[in-house]
C-alpha cells in the first residue's frame, strides 16, 4: 500500500516536471525572459512645428505629472478596499492643490491592464506645483506617489490655426499593430499625431525613444544596464504658413461671417420689386491665402472653430466631444480643406480655359475668341430638356447685352457660360469630358496629398445637355473644397502651372536647425496657356474687381478705394444651395501681373459672392497690399501686453480725470474759449464717407484712436499742458491723420470690437457714429 | 543484493556478520543528490559579482555534508536495536531541546526554530523528526503480532502529538506537516485499525480547520495557504509562479550551469533551501530533474525494500518512519516548486541548504541501512526470528 503510494508520489511529480519543462517551456521562457531584462524606454522630445517666419506654433511644455509606482503601491496596499480608500484620499489632495480629479479616474488608471506590475502609472499631467512639494512632504502617507516632469503640446498662439495643426493623443491598442515594426518604438503609453500636421507629419515629429535594456532582480530593482540608447529627438517641420497671415485671415473670415449674418437675403418679386427676407444664416466658411508659386498654403482659415487644445486635457470627456461633434455648425469640420461645395461661377474660367482649349471658343467653335454673344439675362437650353439648368438666368435675371468672354467674366454671366457648356454637350466634335477634363487639369477630384484631412472632391460627368451647361456655371454636381478652388486660381495665377498644395517648407533638424528635408513644389502639369487664352481670362478677372463707365465687375464694389499698386484679379461666386440660401465665394489673386498671393473666400449661406465673399479677400489684400499685417502676439505675449494696455488705460483714465478736472476748472474762467471742442473733430470725418468704407475699409491699430481722441481734444484747448503733448508724442502720427482724413475719403478708423478697449466714455459716442 | 546471492558469492563468509548484508547504495544516491544540491546552492547563492562568487554556503553545506557522510558511518557500526533501550531519553532530549529552542532559540523568518552557536545554527525540529521515529517505533513494537489495540493506538497518538505541537506553536508548520506524514504512515504499517484511522483523519481534518481560523496560524502561512488554493494576485501565487517559471525555462537540457536567469534574478524565494529544485529544474532541466527523481526513487525504494526485509518490527518501523520522512518533504518540497502543493518551509533532503536537515537525513538513511545490515543478525538479547514484514 505504501508502495503504491510512492509510485503515485513519483508519477505525480514525474508528470508536472515533464508538463512544466517540455509542454509549456516556450511560455516559461518568454516569461523568464521578461523577468529578467526589463526594456526602459526614454521618451524623445517630439519636434515642433514651425511657421515660415521661424515662429513656433507648437512646442513643448515642461509639466508635472503625477504618477503612481504599481509594485510600491500593491506592495502597501494590496487589497482592492485600500487602494480604493487610498484613490480617494489622492483626489482630494490633488484637486485641492488646484487640478481637479475623480478618486474613480485614478481607480481605472491603477487597474488599466496597459500598465504591468513594475510601471508608473500616470494619474494627471500639469499639476501645480504646490502638489509636488505636498507629496514630497507626505511620501508615508501615499506610497508610490511621484511627482515627475514630462512634457506636453503646446500651442503658443493657443487656437489659431488649430484646426491645421491638429493635435496629439494617446496611441489606440488598435494602432499599435500597425506600429510595431516602426523603428520610432510606439509604447502603449505614448502619444501619436492624431489630427492635422501632428498627424500627417508624425514620421518627422516624433522622435525616437532612447531604450535602456536592464537587468533586474525579484523586487524590480536594477541591478545593471545591459544595452542604452539615447533618445533622438524629433525633428521640427517648418510649415509654409505664416501665422501672421493665418491670423488676419481667421480674424477677416469671422468678421466677414458675421457681417453676412446682418444682411438679409433679397429676392425680386413677379412685378420686379426688390423685397428683403430673413437674415443669411452664414453658419460658417472658410479661406485659403496660397503663394501661386508652388502653391504654398499661407493661410487656411475655417470657421466657426474650436479649441484643440481640449484632447489634451485628461478629463476631456466624451459627453463634451459629443456637443462638439454634435453642433449643427460643425467646428470640428476644417471646411477650408473638407468642405465639399459646389463652386459656382468661379468655376467659369474652367470653362472659359476648357472653351479655348478645345477650341470652342476659337477658330473650329461657337464663338470666336473675342466675339460677342447677346446676353437676355435667361437663357433656355433648347430641346426636351427638364433637368436642372434646362434654363440658365443670370443673378436677377439681369441682361447683360452684348458681352464677349471678357465681360461674361467681369460680369459672371451665365447665359453666356450655360451656352458654352450646352456647346460642350451637343456640338459635334465636342464632349461633356472635355469640360470635366478641364476640371480635371485644374485639380478638381485630385487630393492634395501633402494637407492632412484634405477631400478630392468630385467631378462627376454631367449626363445631358442641361446639367453640362449647369456645370459650365459651377452649378450641380461638381464638389469641390476651398482649397482646390485657391489652387485652380494659384494656376491661373501662374500661367497655368498646376501646383499639388504644399503645407510644409523643410523638415529641421530640432538641435542644430539644419535642413533636413527641402519640400519642393510639385509641379503636377503644366497646362497650355497661349495670350490668345490667357489674356482674355486675365481681362475678365480683372474687370471682376474694377468698374468702368459701362459696366461695373461683380466685386467692384468691394475693392473701391482699393491700393492702385495691388491690382487683383479675380471671380465672384454666388453658389445655388437650395432649398439653402445662397453660399458666397470669391476666388482672385493679385498683384497682377506678378501675383503673389491667390486666395478664396467661401461662405455658406450668405448671399452674392460680391457682397460677402469678395470683401473679405479684399481686406486682407489691402492689409497686404500696404504691409499693415499685425504681427500676432502669442498668448503668453498677449497676456503681457493686456496687462500694459490696462496699464495704459488705467494711466490714461487718471490722467484724463485731472485733464478734466483741470478743464471744468478752465471752463468756469475762461468760458469763450472752446465750445464744442470734444465730440466735432471725430463726429465730422465718420459720417463724410462713412458708406463707402463699409466692410472693406480698414486701418491701422483701432486702439489707438479712442485713447488719442481726448488728448487730441485737450490740446486744441491747451497746447501748453504737458501731460497731454507727451501723450500725444508717445502716439505719434495717428493724430494729425484725423482731422486730415476729415476732407479726403481716405480709409476710415474701423474699430474691431474684440480689440476694443474703451479707455473713456468720451469715446463711447464716437464709436457709435463710426459704425456701419 | 539479496541475502541468499550473498551467501552464494562468499559461502565461507559469516552469515551473522552484519558487514556482508550491508546495502550502502542508498547513501551513495543521497551523496548523489547531496552534489546536486552543492551545484544548486552555488548557483543559488554566488550572486551577481562576477570576481567575487560567493563561495560561503556551498562551503558550508560541503562541511555538512561531510558531517552527514560520517554521522552515517558512525552509525552504521551502531545496532539499532540499542534504540529501542534508548527511546525513552532519545525523545525526552527531542522534546526538551523543542522546549528550549523556544526559551533560548533565536527568530528567523518569524519562526523560532534555531538554537545559534556562533556561525552556526542547529534546529532541533529536524532531529525531534528521528526522535518521534524512535519513540513511536519503540512504542509500537512491543507488540508482536495482531493489528494495534486502541490503547496503543492512543499511546502512539500522545508520543506524536507532544512534540507537533511544540513545533507547531514555534511556529513551523512544515515540520509538523512531515511529523504528522510519519506518524500516519507508521501507524498504518503498525497495522492499526482501518476505523481508527478514519476517524483519525477526521479528527485531524478538524483540526487543521480550527488551526487555520486560530491566531496559531501567522498571516504569512495563511497567504500561504490561500495562494495554493485561489492563486490569485497575492505575494506568496507570484512566487510559486516564479518558481514554475523557472523550472520551466529549464526546458529539456536545462540552460546551463549557473545560467538560469530566473536564478541569477533571484525571482525565486529560499532558493538554496526549500526551492533549491528550482536551480536544477532550471539549470539541468527536465534531465536534471529525472535524475534527482530517479535517484529519490531509488533512495526510496532501498528504504521500502530495508523495511520490508527488516530484522524485527522495530527496525521495521523505524526504516518506514524515515521513508515516510523523506518521502512526504521531497513530494512537498518538490512539488511546491510545482506548483502542485502549496508553499511550505520544508527542506529537499540532502540537497537543501542547512546543516540539521543534512544531518538527520544522513542519519535516517544510517538507520536503514543500520536496521537492513543487521537483519540477520543475532539480537542483542535475543534470538532472531524469521525475518517478517
Amino acid at each position: 500500500m505504501l508502495g503504491v503510494l510512492l509510485l503515485g508520489l513519483f508519477g505525480s511529480l514525474f508528470a508536472r516536471l515533464w508538463y512544466l519543462q517540455v509542454v509549456t517551456e516556450e511560455e516559461a521562457q518568454l516569461e523568464a525572459q521578461a523577468n529578467l531584462f526589463r526594456k526602459v524606454y526614454v521618451p524623445a522630445p517630439r519636434g515642433r512645428v514651425l511657421d515660415r517666419g521661424g515662429n513656433v506654433l507648437i512646442d513643448n511644455r515642461l509639466v508635472n505629472e503625477v504618477v503612481i509606482d504599481r509594485f510600491t503601491l500593491t506592495e502597501a496596499f494590496p487589497s482592492e478596499s485600500e487602494q480604493r480608500e487610498f484613490s480617494i484620499k489622492l483626489a482630494r489632495e490633488i484637486s485641492d492643490a488646484g487640478y481637479l480629479i475623480k478618486a474613480e479616474t485614478i481607480m481605472i488608471a491603477l487597474t488599466d491592464q496597459k500598465y504591468g506590475r513594475f510601471d508608473r502609472v500616470p494619474i494627471a499631467t500639469d499639476v501645480p506645483e504646490r502638489f509636488s512639494i505636498l507629496i514630497g512632504e507626505r511620501v508615508d502617507e501615499f506610497p508610490g506617489v511621484e511627482v515627475q516632469k514630462s512634457t506636453v503640446r503646446y500651442y503658443p498662439y493657443g487656437t489659431v490655426a488649430g484646426h491645421l495643426l491638429g493635435y496629439v493623443g494617446p496611441v489606440f491598442e488598435g494602432d499599435l499593430a500597425g506600429l510595431r515594426s516602426s523603428p520610432k518604438l510606439y509604447q502603449p503609453t505614448d502619444e501619436i499625431g492624431r489630427a492635422g500636421v501632428e498627424a500627417s507629419f508624425e514620421d518627422i515629429l516624433r522622435g525616437t525613444p532612447g531604450v535602456e535594456v536592464i537587468e533586474v532582480d525579484a523586487a524590480g530593482n536594477r541591478i545593471r544596464i545591459v544595452e542604452q540608447s539615447d533618445p533622438v529627438p524629433g525633428n521640427d517641420v517648418q510649415l509654409t504658413l505664416d501665422i501672421n497671415l493665418q491670423a488676419l485671415a481667421e480674424r477677416e473670415l469671422a468678421e466677414g461671417v458675421r457681417a453676412a449674418r446682418l444682411r438679409r437675403e433679397q429676392a425680386i418679386s413677379s412685378d420686379g420689386v426688390a423685397i428683403e427676407l430673413s437674415e443669411f444664416k452664414a453658419p460658417g466658411g472658410a479661406m485659403v491665402l496660397l503663394d501661386p508659386d508652388g502653391s504654398r498654403i499661407l493661410a487656411m482659415a475655417t470657421y466657426p472653430t474650436y479649441d484643440q487644445r481640449i484632447f489634451q486635457r485628461d478629463d476631456f470627456s466624451q459627453r463634451e466631444f459629443d456637443v462638439i461633434q454634435n453642433d449643427p455648425t460643425a467646428p470640428l469640420l476644417n471646411r477650408a480643406v473638407a468642405g465639399s461645395y459646389p463652386p459656382g461661377s468661379t468655376f467659369k474660367l474652367i470653362t472659359a480655359y476648357a472653351a479655348f482649349d478645345s477650341g470652342l471658343l476659337g477658330d473650329r467653335g461657337f464663338l470666336g475668341r473675342n466675339a460677342f454673344l447677346v446676353d437676355d439675362g435667361f437663357w433656355r437650353v433648347p430641346g426636351e430638356c427638364f433637368a436642372a439648368g434646362c434654363t440658365i438666368e443670370n443673378a436677377g435675371k439681369k441682361p447683360l447685352g452684348d458681352i464677349d468672354i471678357r465681360a461674361a467674366i467681369a460680369q459672371s454671366s451665365n447665359v453666356f457660360f450655360g451656352q458654352l457648356g450646352f456647346q460642350f454637350n451637343v456640338r459635334q466634335g465636342f464632349t461633356t469630358e472635355q469640360l470635366t477634363d478641364a476640371a480635371r487639369d485644374f485639380g478638381y477630384g485630385e487630393g492634395a496629398d501633402a494637407v492632412p484631412g484634405s477631400i478630392s472632391g468630385d467631378v462627376p460627368v454631367p449626363p445631358n445637355a442641361g446639367s453640362t451647361a449647369n456645370l459650365a456655371v459651377g452649378q450641380g454636381d461638381l464638389i469641390a473644397s476651398p482649397l482646390q478652388m485657391a489652387n485652380s486660381y494659384a494656376t491661373l495665377a501662374n500661367r497655368g502651372k498646376v501646383y499639388s498644395p504644399m503645407l510644409a517648407e523643410a523638415a529641421l533638424d530640432a538641435v542644430n536647425g539644419d535642413v533636413l528635408i527641402d519640400y519642393q513644389p510639385r509641379l503636377r502639369r503644366t497646362l497650355y496657356m497661349p495670350d490668345e487664352f490667357y489674356e482674355p481670362m486675365i481681362s475678365g478677372l480683372l474687370g471682376v474687381t474694377t468698374s468702368t463707365e459701362l459696366a461695373s465687375g461683380t466685386a467692384a464694389e468691394a475693392f473701391e478705394d482699393f491700393p492702385t499698386n495691388f491690382k487683383v484679379a479675380g471671380k465672384t461666386g454666388t453658389v445655388e444651395n437650395q432649398p439653402r440660401q445662397d453660399n458666397a465665394a470669391f476666388a482672385a489673386f493679385g498683384p497682377w501681373p506678378n501675383p503673389q498671393y491667390a486666395a478664396v473666400v467661401y461662405i455658406e449661406q450668405a448671399g452674392l459672392g460680391g457682397d460677402a465673399a469678395a470683401p473679405v479677400v479684399a481686406s486682407v489684400f489691402e492689409k497686404i497690399a500696404r504691409g499693415a499685417i499685425d504681427v500676432v502676439p502669442t498668448e503668453a505675449e498677449a497676456e503681457k501686453l493686456i496687462s500694459e494696455d490696462q496699464a495704459i488705460a488705467e494711466e490714461q483714465a487718471r490722467l484724463d480725470r485731472e485733464e478734466q478736472a483741470r478743464l471744468d476748472l478752465e471752463a468756469l474762467t475762461v468760458e469763450e474759449d472752446g465750445p464744442g471742442f470734444d465730440v466735432l473733430i471725430p463726429g465730422s470725418v465718420d459720417p463724410g464717407d462713412g458708406s463707402g468704407a463699409g466692410v472693406g475699409g480698414d486701418q491701422n491699430s483701432s486702439d489707438e484712436n479712442p485713447s488719442d481722441e481726448n488728448p487730441g481734444a485737450a490740446d486744441s484747448v491747451d497746447p501748453n499742458d504737458p501731460a497731454a503733448g507727451d501723450n500725444r508724442g508717445d502716439r505719434g502720427s495717428p493724430d494729425p491723420t484725423v482731422p486730415a482724413a476729415g476732407t479726403p475719403p481716405s480709409p476710415t478708423p474701423f474699430v474691431l470690437p474684440e480689440d476694443f478697449v474703451l479707455p473713456e466714455d468720451g469715446a463711447t459716442s464716437n464709436d457709435g457714429s463710426d459704425g456701419p | 543484493m539479496t541475502a541468499s546471492s550473498g551467501r552464494s558469492l562468499n559461502p565461507r563468509s559469516d552469515p551473522a556478520s552484519p558487514w556482508w548484508h550491508i546495502d550502502p547504495t542508498p547513501a551513495m544516491a543521497a551523496v548523489g543528490l547531496g552534489i546536486i544540491g552543492l551545484l544548486g546552492i552555488y548557483s543559488a547563492t554566488r550572486g551577481r559579482d562576477v570576481d567575487n562568487y560567493v563561495t560561503f554556503f556551498v562551503e558550508r553545506q560541503g562541511l555538512f555534508l561531510v558531517v552527514g557522510v560520517l554521522a552515517f558511518v558512525g552509525l552504521i557500526f551502531f545496532d539499532y536495536r540499542w534504540l529501542a533501550r534508548l527511546a525513552v531519553p532519545i525523545y525526552a532530549a527531542s522534546i526538551l531541546l523543542l522546549i528550549a529552542v523556544m526559551v533560548v532559540g533565536v527568530e528567523v523568518n518569524g519562526a523560532k526554530s534555531w538554537f545559534s552557536f556562533g556561525t552556526f545554527r542547529m534546529q532541533p525540529a529536524e532531529f525531534a523528526k528521528l526522535g518521534l521515529i524512535v519513540a513511536l517505533a519503540a512504542a509500537m513494537s512491543r507488540r508482536v503480532e495482531g493489528t494495534m489495540p486502541l490503547q496503543e493506538l492512543v499511546n502512539a497518538i500522545v508520543i506524536a502529538m507532544i512534540p507537533i505541537s511544540f513545533v507547531v506553536l514555534q511556529p513551523d508548520v512544515g515540520t509538523a506537516m512531515v511529523m504528522f506524514a510519519i506518524t500516519a504512515a507508521m501507524l498504518l504499517v503498525g497495522r492499526a485499525e482501518a476505523h481508527h484511522l478514519i476517524f483519525l483523519v477526521a479528527l485531524a481534518a478538524l483540526a487543521v480547520g480550527l488551526l487555520v481560523n486560530s491566531s496559531l496560524l501567522a498571516d504569512y502561512q495563511k497567504d500561504r495557504l490561500e495562494a495554493f488554493l485561489d492563486p490569485s494576485a497575492t505575494i506568496a501565487s507570484y512566487n510559486q509562479r516564479q518558481a514554475q517559471i523557472a523550472i520551466g525555462n529549464g526546458g529539456m537540457t536545462g540552460t546551463g550551469f549557473g545560467e538560469g536567469t530566473q536564478t541569477k534574478s533571484g525571482l525565486v524565494p529560499e532558493q538554496q533551501t526549500d526551492f533549491i529544485f528550482t536551480v536544477i529544474g532550471e539549470e539541468f532541466g527536465f534531465a536534471g530533474g529525472t535524475v534527482v527523481l530517479v535517484l529519490f526513487a531509488y533512495l526510496l525504494w532501498r528504504l521500502y525494500r530495508m523495511a520490508r526485509l527488516a530484522g524485527d518490527s522495530f527496525g521495521s518501523y523505524l526504516v518506514t518512519g524515515v521513508l515516510a520522512m523523506f518521502a512526504f518533504q521531497m513530494f512537498q518540497s518538490i512539488g511546491m516548486t510545482m506548483g502542485i502543493m502549496p508553499v511550505t518551509g520544508i527542506p529537499l533532503p540532502f540537497m537543501s541548504y542547512g546543516g540539521s536537515s543534512a544531518l538527520t537525513s544522513f542519519l535516517g538513511v544510517g538507520l536503514a541501512v543500520s536496521v537492513h545490515m543487521r537483519r540477520f543478525a543475532a539480537g542483542i538479547e535475543s534470538e532472531i526470528g524469521n525475518p517478517g514484514p
